[in-house]
């Protein structure tokens, strides 16, 4: 186990490296200045000297990447070319706004996509199966951007149930502490707090259920698929055979042995659920990571551009190796399995 | 004079008859492959059979709804926009930028990825399992992220979305080839034709190659679903196809400030969205599950 | 008796209409009894192991006069009420047995998991300690000693001998009065397989449990067996003492089986021909009208397209209108 936790852990090393490698070559590959790009002072500023000469600019490549580096690891990142703010603390800001809906609409995903695929599986091809796999497949095919507006229009305008977007009304003027508006308004404690509570659900409910709609669907399939793989395993007769009840069958031995199949697939789950929080948070006007970066990729902000892609990208480096690490931590024949292959 | 069948003759049926069956057991799946022949033509023959053109506006009907509706028109089928365009004719027109880009740009990042996965998959030296878990992990990063990341280089744009989309997803197929050829040479077949002495060539050729081009079908769908959303995403956005452009991501874009008041503008373009990517799923899906089945037997 | 089964015929659906994969099938088992079950491989072996323990899926039709366990209808049983007779005091065995094994367990947990609640005695917070006592105890039983390892490992770590035992040993934690083995030494190396037989043949020695050996070849049967019975393509040719059975058969089948062991092979002078059965065993989707082994029987005449019943003969039976070693009888 510990030879495969190095072996996952300088795999991420390397990966977080060329990740690095990739923002500071954006900084080039940007039109404009290369020190401008990367730290988001303009040549007329009179701290452009200064910086320049710390980002080493007429450097070689070389000395220019290493004080790249270790601009980025004291945390300067430049500020934003629009308004000045410095990226890394907008980043800490805006990371627990998006992870807050990206993790409740996981949580709301799964819960109802797990069972809905056992049971599809223990129906196999019987009405109940077909109706869930039909609809699980159409679902996925929503796009979200989409049904996000026409939602918008059906419920929060035209029935007024919901606010349209936002993450609080402004009128409770929560100060953000830590990006995440349940945990800032415990933070605050304001005079309201039930009714600040009260708010911030009603404007995060619309997002999140749209959110969690395609990662359930994905969901539903994969536990479907691998349910229907587990069951007609040769261990399942057996538990049978030992006279266990089919619910205990099912619980001992099947779902744990489908959960690992689809541990195996999170990866695409996540970087689902990661795609469509950055549309979702663009229509709703949420102030996370993602709607940041469509917004700086438009503005042509490149300091906001480069932090922004490193932050995400090393995000779903992490959860992917985490999964990895876990999976074999958790299912020890699989650590077998990728001795052999290695 | 049919022949009579007298004796119960056992016949598997070929593969590509499997497949057929399978989509004929399925209304729905059925469905899907019309549809998808559908949009096909529409795309191939779409501005032969639109009234108008795509970028014709009325004065005199500006933000009409559909003919069925009370004030409506039966010149417009589906209405019109807010500048008075026909929504038939753009949408139809819009199946070229939605649907048919998609299909070439996925089929160029296809042609290309199999080829490399391929050379890489026959050269030694590149078959460290290093690489391999490497290109795991980085394929973990969704494919919208790098195509904003690429366009965030070259700018705005339906070419520079259309080749930020092509050039993301050339590693996919170029893994999906690599693995299945490296699962494929496990296998005692290949090991007993290379003990014929065949040729490398021939090798992938002929024997390795048709056994693999059922997963690479089922990328090939995948592909495709992945690139028409990212497509209208990147639209959607207003970092692909830019405005007068009938691309239907576009469109939605075009139409929220008006989603009010007119909302067949906004709820058509994402509806022939929808059918697209249903269809396109749901065939993927068949086929999976019909080559599934061959390979259980 | 403790298995008896009459006429069990068990159809499937096909494109050409509904084939009895088995026809009229006859089995008896007695108490403390080791019963071997023999015939090639797709004769329909496993499908009465599998119709006794009702593993089969609906799309099999089942149809018996009888299909008893201890004077009880197994067919007309609920599904939970024949699960808790076949749970407790049927147990079954299998080919491959590692596949059988969930890979996600230890085998300490899987072993728990087979003791029944009534051998633990004393509140909740004793059956855990107990449980674990009593895994420990069917380790031993089925000569594993270091207990506390394998109580431990995961079913990757097995070899198909220890996996066999742990199927054993998890098998005989009911105590069951039939142990149904579907060629459970298949796969293995005959010093293994004689290992495992010797198990077997132990616990039917101590406890008076009764077996029910399936097996591919009469070469690889227990040499405890007190009874065997022949099956070819659905049929059932021949049952009967293995003595008598061996030293007379009167079942072509039984004779051809015999000629080609490697004993009798052994008797014969060089270069002389192998006397086998011409043809091969017919698929599903052929299979011959009458007695099944029709085609391919050197003794068959006209009559034998007619199916044979299953004659009695004091402790044998068969299925076949010419049996052969009869004479002395008449």
């Amino acid at each position: 186990m510990s030879r495969y936790l190095l072996r996952q852990l300088s795999l991420l090393l390397v990966t977080l490296w060329l990740l690095t490698l990739l923002a500071f070559g954006l900084g080039h590959w940007f039109s404009g200045d290369f020190i401008t790009n990367t730290s988001g002072i303009f040549p007329e500023d009179i701290r452009f000297a200064d910086v320049a000469e710390a980002r080493a600019a007429g450097a070689d490549v070389f000395s220019q990447y290493s004080a790249y580096l270790s601009h980025l690891f004291r945390g300067d990142w430049g500020v934003s070319l629009l308004d000045g703010e410095p990226v890394f603390e907008q980043i800490a800001l805006r990371f627990g706004a998006t992870l807050e809906i990206a993790l409740l609409a996981f949580i709301l995903a799964l819960l109802p996509g797990v069972p809905l695929g056992v049971i599809a599986a223990l129906y196999f091809r019987k009405t109940i199966d077909h109706t869930i796999l039909t609809l699980s497949l159409s679902g996925y095919s929503i796009p979200v951007f989409w049904f996000a507006q026409i939602a918008i229009l059906v419920i929060a305008i035209h029935w007024g149930l919901v606010p349209i977007s936002g993450q609080i009304n402004p009128l409770y003027e929560i100060t953000p502490r830590s990006g995440s508006i349940i945990l800032d308004i415990f933070l605050e404690q304001p005079e309201h707090m039930g009714a600040a509570l009260h708010s911030a659900f009603a404007h995060m409910v619309l997002p999140i259920c749209i959110l969690a709609i395609m990662p359930m669907m994905l969901i539903i399939r994969l536990m479907r698929n691998s349910m229907l793989d587990v069951l007609g395993q040769n261990f399942i007769t057996s538990g049978y055979a030992k006279g266990l009840s089919t619910a205990r069958v099912l619980w001992n031995h099947a779902l744990p042995n489908a959960m690992q199949q689809v541990m195996r697939q999170l990866g695409t789950l996540i970087s689902l659920l990661i795609t469509n929080t950055m549309i979702i948070e663009v229509i709703f006007s949420w102030p996370g990571l993602g709607s940041w970066l469509v917004r700086s990729i438009y503005e042509r902000d490149y300091p906001v551009i480069q932090g922004g892609l490193l932050v995400i990208s090393a995000l779903i480096l992490l959860i992917t190796i985490a999964l990895n690490i876990f999976h074999a931590w958790r299912y020890p024949q699989v650590r077998k399995d990728l001795y052999a292959a290695s | 004079m049919p022949r009579a069948n007298l004796y119960y003759e056992e016949r598997s049926p070929a593969p590509l008859e499997m497949v057929w069956l399978e989509f004929r057991s399925k209304p729905l799946a059925m469905a899907a492959l019309y549809m998808l022949l559908f949009i096909t033509v529409l795309t191939v023959i779409g501005p032969l059979l639109t009234p108008y053109g795509a970028n014709e506006q009325f004065i005199d009907a500006i933000s009409l709804p559909p003919a069925w509706s009370e004030s409506g028109n039966i010149r417009f089928l589906l209405g019109t926009d807010e500048l008075g365009r026909d929504m038939v004719t753009r949408l139809i027109y819009g199946a070229r930028y939605s649907f048919g880009l998609p299909v070439l740009v996925v089929l160029i990042a296809a042609t290309i990825g199999i080829v490399l996965g391929a050379a890489a998959a026959m050269t030694v030296g590149v078959k460290s399992s290093t690489l391999k878990h490497l290109l795991d992990v980085l394929m973990s990063i969704p494919s919208l992220l790098l195509a904003l990341i690429i366009v965030a280089i070259l700018g705005p744009g339906l070419g520079n979305a259309l080749f930020a989309i092509g050039l993301v997803l050339i590693p996919q197929f170029l893994h999906v080839t690599r693995n299945a050829i490296h699962d494929e040479q496990k296998r005692a077949y290949v090991t007993a034709s290379k003990l014929n002495g065949v040729s490398k060539f021939y090798l992938l050729s002929h024997v390795i190659f048709p056994n693999i081009i059922k997963i690479l079908v089922v990328q090939f769908t995948i592909g495709l679903s992945v690139a028409i959303l990212d497509i209208a995403a990147l639209g959607f956005l207003r970092l692909g196809a830019q405005a007068p452009t009938p691309e239907w991501g576009s469109m939605l874009a075009q139409s929220l400030e008006v989603a009010y008041v007119s909302p067949w503008i906004m709820a058509l373009p994402g509806l022939a969205l929808f059918l697209t990517l249903v269809s396109v799923n749901l065939v993927g899906e068949t086929l999976r599950v019909a080559i599934n089945r061959q390979l259980e037997r | 008796m403790l298995l008896d089964i009459r006429n069990l015929t068990i159809a499937k659906d096909t494109p050409t209409g509904r084939v009895n994969v088995l026809e009229r099938v006859n089995l008896q088992i007695n108490e403390a009894e080791i019963h071997t079950l023999v015939g090639e491989s797709g004769s329909g072996k496993s499908l009465i192991a599998r119709a006794i323990m009702g593993f089969l899926s609906s799309s099999w039709h089942i149809q018996a006069d009888r299909l008893w366990f201890e004077e009880q209808d197994l067919l007309n049983l609920s599904a939970k009420q024949r699960r808790e007779i076949i749970g407790v005091d049927v147990a079954m065995i299998f080919q491959d047995a590692k596949s059988y094994l969930d890979p996600n367990l230890t085998i300490g947990e899987q072993l728990q998991e087979a003791v029944l609640d009534q051998d633990l005695s004393g509140g909740f917070w004793n059956r855990r300690k107990q449980r674990k006592e009593r895994v420990i105890q069917l380790l031993h039983r089925v000569g594993i000693k270091d207990h506390s390892a394998m109580i431990e490992s995961y079913p990757h770590e097995l070899s198909e001998g220890a996996a066999q035992k742990i199927m054993i040993a998890s098998a005989i934690a009911h105590r069951p009065k039939l142990l149904i083995a579907d060629e459970p030494t298949s796969t293995m190396e005959p010093a293994t397989r004689q290992q495992i037989y010797r198990l077997l043949a132990q616990f039917h020695a101590r406890h008076g449990m009764s077996i029910l050996l399936i097996s591919q070849d009469l070469g690889a049967i227990m040499k405890e067996t007190e009874r065997l019975t022949m099956i070819y393509s659905g049929q059932i040719m021949e049952s009967g003492s293995t003595r008598e059975l061996l030293d007379a058969p009167h079942h072509p089948y039984t004779e051809a089986l015999l000629n080609t062991s490697l004993y009798q092979q052994a008797q014969r002078p060089p270069r002389s021909r192998l006397p086998t059965l011409a043809g091969t065993e017919p698929s599903m989707q052929h299979l011959p009208i009458g007695c099944r082994l029709g085609p391919r029987c050197a003794y068959a005449r006209p009559k034998c397209v007619q199916t044979p019943d299953f004659t009695k003969k004091r402790d044998r039976g068969f299925a076949c209108h010419y049996p052969l070693h009869l004479e002395d009888d008449a």
